[in-house]
């Protein structure tokens, strides 16, 4: 037991360090880009009303 | 805009089998011993560091595939793909070369080694981010997607030299697979590295469907400004 605690704990920060990144980089680009494409979208539904207000006109 | 269901689809599935191989990592598969009774808890890196590597040199295919067809067509679309296939690849190149770092200090107790599979690797990323510089430093359009698309094609030889290269010279990176005798791995590794992998492939795709949508959108909203303006 004493071995596998020498040999874990020291490794563990590398461990921990390499998930933690993925998973933090995964969720940030979903993240990021949900965001973005929602914005988008809102900024796409005030453009297409202006410019079917502009036509009526 | 049409919304693309199986983009969502791979994404949610993707999430799902990348987080049970997390899991699946540290409560199933157990850390390899050695025949001297060490136990290697770092190579549990391998799990999630293999599927990034093995998707970046995956995605560079189609950034070669795209620019293929961009300089045959001279249809802006297809620039528009490689670029995103480009920044996808760039995604998963950053991933590999943090996570492989990470590993290489424990294992080896350096943090960078010049050894043929990193040094490879390392010039594959930076010739990865020299296609953006390269994007970002011609302003002509139509240049922009031509020099980009031949430097896509670059790029992506890189990728079969990078993976090949430990099969071809010397070297102190493992090879798990194909490595001859004591090389492979046993079922309950195999099967959590196949679920990575198959995860991460899926959110490769999904990551890639996801941005060219956003594209899409920036380009309808461009146009409907210039429309709107003029």
């Amino acid at each position: 037991m004493n071995e596998i605690y020498s040999t874990v704990i020291p490794q563990a920060p590398y461990i921990i360090g390499a998930y933690g990144l993925i998973w933090v980089a995964l969720l940030g680009f979903v993240g990021m880009v949900f965001n973005r494409l929602r914005r988008m979208e809102k900024e796409l539904a005030v453009l297409e009303e202006s410019l079917k207000r502009r036509e009526q006109a | 805009m049409k919304r693309n269901p199986l983009a969502e689809i791979m994404l949610v599935l993707g999430g799902l089998l990348t987080t049970a191989a997390y899991f699946m990592t540290f409560f199933w598969a157990p850390p390899t011993a050695y025949p001297d009774g060490r136990v290697d808890f770092a190579q549990k890196i391998f799990y999630f560091h293999v599927p990034v590597a093995e998707a970046s040199f995956l995605v560079l295919i189609f950034t070669a595939y795209y620019g293929i067809r961009f300089l045959m067509t001279r249809q802006r679309i297809y620039d528009t793909k490689a670029k995103i296939a480009t920044e996808v690849a760039l995604f998963f190149v950053l991933l590999t070369m943090a996570t492989g770092i990470l590993w290489t200090k424990v294992e080896w107790g350096v943090w960078w080694q010049w050894e043929p599979r990193l040094t490879t690797y390392f010039i594959l990323t930076l010739a990865v981010i020299g296609y953006f510089v390269l994007r970002n430093s011609t302003e002509d359009e139509e240049r922009r997607a031509v020099y980009a698309s031949a430097f896509g094609i670059l790029v992506f030889i890189n990728a079969p030299i990078s993976f090949f290269i430990t099969r071809w010279l010397e070297s102190i990176h493992p090879i798990v697979f194909g490595g001859g005798k004591g090389s492979g791995l046993e079922t309950t590794m195999l099967v959590t590295f196949i679920i990575a992998q198959v995860g991460m492939l899926m959110l490769g795709y999904a990551f890639y469907q996801l941005r060219l949508r956003e594209e899409e959108f920036k380009e309808r909203v461009e146009a409907l400004k210039i429309e709107i303006g003029g």
